[in-house]
């Protein structure tokens, strides 16, 4: 059955804020993440005539993820680095100024993992799934989320230095 | 990791992004149908411009063949060329070496050649 245009803004209000938050983290820059919420709703609803409404919202999240990581390849081929930290400050603005440096080093700690170890991490964090339909989404088995996971915060708390409170 | 979770905050994404993908999906909807795949117009086009040029091709051939013909009929005398009284002869291609094909066109029934 081909998409219906209700359904695929039900989809965009039940993940545009799951969706911001994941892509957030991996191209730190407001705008981006909004065009590419929006560019990935588009490409399904360009292809909705073989799109069926129970599986959109996996679709909508594998789209996204790949214009994702086509971005940030893009990025590196142009060898284009966003002026993203005054936005990163407006999302950092009820922080103090301790917190604003954590947080800078948890971005440059995220970078550095795997992004396949970063997908899975930021999926269990922000999108809601659970780990059948995040290995679903990025086309793995399910026990590759977990242990993904657990590799993915074990180096994370390795590079912020290993934090008593951490 | 109590303070990933606190450096990691939910963020409440920018409002309107719901507004433009409406917009954006009635803009589509009112525009012309086109393409779904570029590489069938691209192939249609070729095969129309095949269908036209290869008579127009073959068309050309004939007409060079004629002028060719004309122009020997004018007496065209080169040296060590075939003379023809009453008409005139074409040297075609041949593809043995020892082989020499003339195409010949008389004016009169009964037509000499000599070399």
């Amino acid at each position: 059955m081909a998409l219906r245009e209700e359904a695929l803004y039900a989809s965009y209000r039940r993940l545009e804020r799951p969706l911001f938050n994941v892509l957030y983290r991996q191209l730190w820059q407001t705008e981006d993440c909004q065009d590419l919420i929006h560019d990935a709703f588009m490409r399904v609803w360009e292809r909705r005539a073989k799109v069926d409404e129970q599986t959109l919202d996996a679709l909508v999240w594998t789209t996204a993820l790949n214009l994702a990581k086509n971005r940030l390849r893009w990025r590196l081929l142009r060898r284009h680095e966003p002026l993203d930290e005054d936005s990163m400050e407006d999302h950092a603005s009820t922080l103090d100024t301790t917190d604003f440096l954590a947080q800078r080093q948890l971005r440059r700690a995220l970078r550095s993992l795997p992004a396949a170890s970063r997908d899975v991490l930021l999926l269990a964090e922000f999108s809601g799934l659970n780990g059948a339909e995040i290995a679903a989404i990025l086309g793995i088995p399910a026990g590759t989320v977990a242990s993904r996971k657990h590799l993915a915060m074990a180096k994370l708390k390795a590079l912020l230095g290993d934090r008593p409170d951490a | 990791m109590r303070e990933l979770e606190r450096l990691l905050p939910d963020l409440v994404p920018p409002t309107g992004g719901l507004a433009r993908l409406q917009r954006q999906v009635h803009q589509a909807a009112v525009k012309p149908v086109r393409f779904r795949h570029p590489w069938l117009a691209v192939g249609l086009a070729t095969a129309c411009a095949l269908l036209l040029a290869l008579p127009l091709a073959d068309q050309l051939a004939q007409h060079r063949r004629t002028e060719a013909l004309l122009e020997a009929l004018r007496g065209n005398t080169e040296p060590g060329a075939i003379q023809v009284t009453h008409g005139a002869a074409l040297e075609l291609a041949s593809d043995r070496a020892n082989v020499r094909i003339y195409l010949v066109q008389s004016d009169l029934p009964n037509t000499a050649v000599r070399r």
